[in-house]
């Protein structure tokens, strides 16, 4: 049966689509560079649309999974982190990947893991809070606010924190040789980065097999075979043996009372991946557009000249907020949490505080003005892409959250800030993206995400118990 | 609302498909798999050059 979508809602999507349509055009008339931060803003509206199709969210799928014991949406990440390594496979095999892989130590398992954390407390991930923004949850914006300003005053925080640094990373960032603006010395991200991170090594499971990544056979047989397919089918085989394989059995020999044979258990596992179609064909789509999005940007630095929208930038006369190498964020493919410290940076050094003298802002990403910002674009055209779909099949919605699921939602995206700045991005591009491209960082994010989400749900489950207890005492029951 | 999704996913496979054609050229002109030279040539010189423009420019703006 067919849902009846109010005409309103049409005339709403038609309205979003048309708005960003007329960005594009307008701002092509003005000037061809702007045509770079179009096509940040249709593969967002494209991420957009496929993650609201999919109901693409790791804090649903790994709360599902612990909490009730539903695997659906985990093996349908899992099938869609496979699919979107063959499509960023193919790109790398071309040389035209835009991705480059991140140091590799246990900082990103500990990321991981407030990052874990957060996401079940928050009920969203840092991708799942921004759909679930497009499709009007007001808790999911309240997640994405909390995100970007826990970003922005962590990594610029010094003071009681510089307390907290090793006197050896201390030493190491300031033998990095950064010019004078960027104050290396004071705030503790700053010397983690500078004095920790850097010095570790950056590998891909191709390169540690003797491969290159930029070699069909490096990128899909060391990278999509060994660096994917093989850990996504171990996790695959552990949710099917501990989650799915019991209840199976149990209908089995409920239909027909024989033993169970290998084959019956090779049907249960095929019937468990087939179960999560709608979030498989979302990533495959995902995998698509990303890869897509790298041959377009790549194109795109090649005609103009740049290798960062930075230079862009400046030709065009924007030159506030550019980094002191003239950069700003430009990662080419799919990011999330990046461009939402950068806005809450840009306003906060409007409002005077300086945000220029630390690594991120003012050494790597700078903080652009949001109406310029090339990731910016692609996030707020991603909310646009999920309202559309969201209007369209009747799930749009205005909700306001109420107090407590706003306490969730700020000390979720807190965790979840912390947790993206000590890996360098979030599940999109700690794990999602780096795991795809065969990045060594990217599982172990991922370990430590899975780790975090555990412990998540179990404290979740103990406020909540603890909630239900003190309510059910108030009940005076006559039996 | 299957009409209506239909008309949007084909106004951004337009847009999408101008920008794959847009970017299309530097890659035939240059060929796969050599990047780095095409962006060097089209570009503002060497990093070293790039990065003491970028601090003079911060350097300006201060002053």
């Amino acid at each position: 049966m067919e849902i009846i979508i109010p005409r309103r809602n049409v005339i709403w999507a038609y309205i979003i689509v048309g708005f960003f349509a007329l960005v594009s055009v307008v701002t092509l008339a003005i000037h061809e560079y702007y045509i770079y931060l179009s096509a940040y803003l249709w593969f967002g509206f494209i991420y957009g649309m496929c993650l609201q199709y999919g109901r693409f969210c790791f804090a649903s799928a790994f709360r599902d999974l612990f909490a009730v014991g539903v695997p659906r949406m985990v093996v349908g990440i899992m099938i869609a982190t496979f699919l979107f390594a063959i499509t960023s496979g193919l790109v790398a095999a071309t040389g035209w990947s835009t991705f480059h892989p991140a140091p590799v130590s246990i900082h990103s398992a500990i990321a991981g893991l407030f990052f874990g954390v957060g996401m079940v407390f928050a009920g969203g991930c840092a991708s799942g809070s921004l759909y679930k923004t497009g499709e009007g949850n007001g808790v999911s914006l309240l997640v994405i606010l909390s995100i970007s300003v826990t970003q922005a005053l962590f990594v610029d925080w010094g003071g009681i924190l510089n307390k907290f640094v090793p006197a050896a990373w201390h030493k190491s960032a300031l033998e990095k040789g950064l010019p004078d603006s960027i104050n290396v010395g004071d705030g503790w991200v700053d010397q983690y980065l500078a004095g920790y991170v850097w010095n570790q090594p950056v590998k891909t499971y191709a390169q540690s097999l003797g491969m290159r990544d930029d070699t069909l056979i490096g990128a899909l047989l060391g990278n999509t075979f060994f660096g994917v397919l093989i850990p996504a089918l171990m996790i695959l085989t552990i949710v099917y043996i501990f989650w799915v394989r019991k209840n199976y059995v149990k209908k089995l020999q409920a239909e027909n009372s024989r033993s169970v044979t290998f084959k019956d258990h090779l049907n249960g596992f095929w019937g468990m991946i087939m179960a999560s179609k709608r979030t498989s064909i979302a990533g495959l789509l995902l995998g698509i557009a990303c890869g897509l999005q790298m041959f377009v940007i790549e194109g795109l630095r090649m005609k103009f000249g740049v290798k960062n929208a930075g230079t862009l930038l400046v030709r065009l006369g924007h030159d506030f907020g550019i980094s002191a190498k003239g950069t700003v964020f430009d990662p080419g493919y799919w990011y999330v949490t990046t461009q939402e410290a950068q806005w809450v940076g840009w306003t906060l050094q409007k409002l005077g505080m300086n945000n220029m003298d630390n690594i991120y802002f003012g050494w790597v990403n700078g903080i652009p003005s949001p109406a310029i910002n090339p990731a910016d674009w692609m996030s707020v055209a991603l909310i646009g892409g999920a309202a559309v779909m969201a209007l369209l099949h009747g799930e749009f919605k205005f909700k306001a959250p109420t107090r407590e699921l706003a306490f969730w939602a700020i000390l979720g995206g807190f965790f979840m800030g912390i947790g993206s700045r000590l890996a360098l991005g979030c599940n999109v591009g700690a794990f999602f993206v780096r795991t795809a491209n065969g990045d060594m960082s990217g599982w172990l994010f991922g370990v430590g995400m899975i780790g975090g989400a555990y412990i998540g749900v179990k404290i979740f489950n103990w406020y909540t118990e603890r909630k239900m207890a003190k309510e059910m005492a108030g009940f005076d029951f006559d039996l | 609302m299957k009409k209506h999704l239909f008309i949007i996913i084909t106004i951004v496979i337009g847009f999408s498909s101008f920008l794959l054609g847009y970017s299309l050229p530097p890659f035939l002109e240059v060929g796969f798999g050599d990047n780095d030279a095409a962006v060097i040539d089209g570009g503002p010189g060497n990093d070293d050059d790039l990065l003491k423009q970028y601090q003079d420019l911060y350097k300006d703006t201060e002053e």
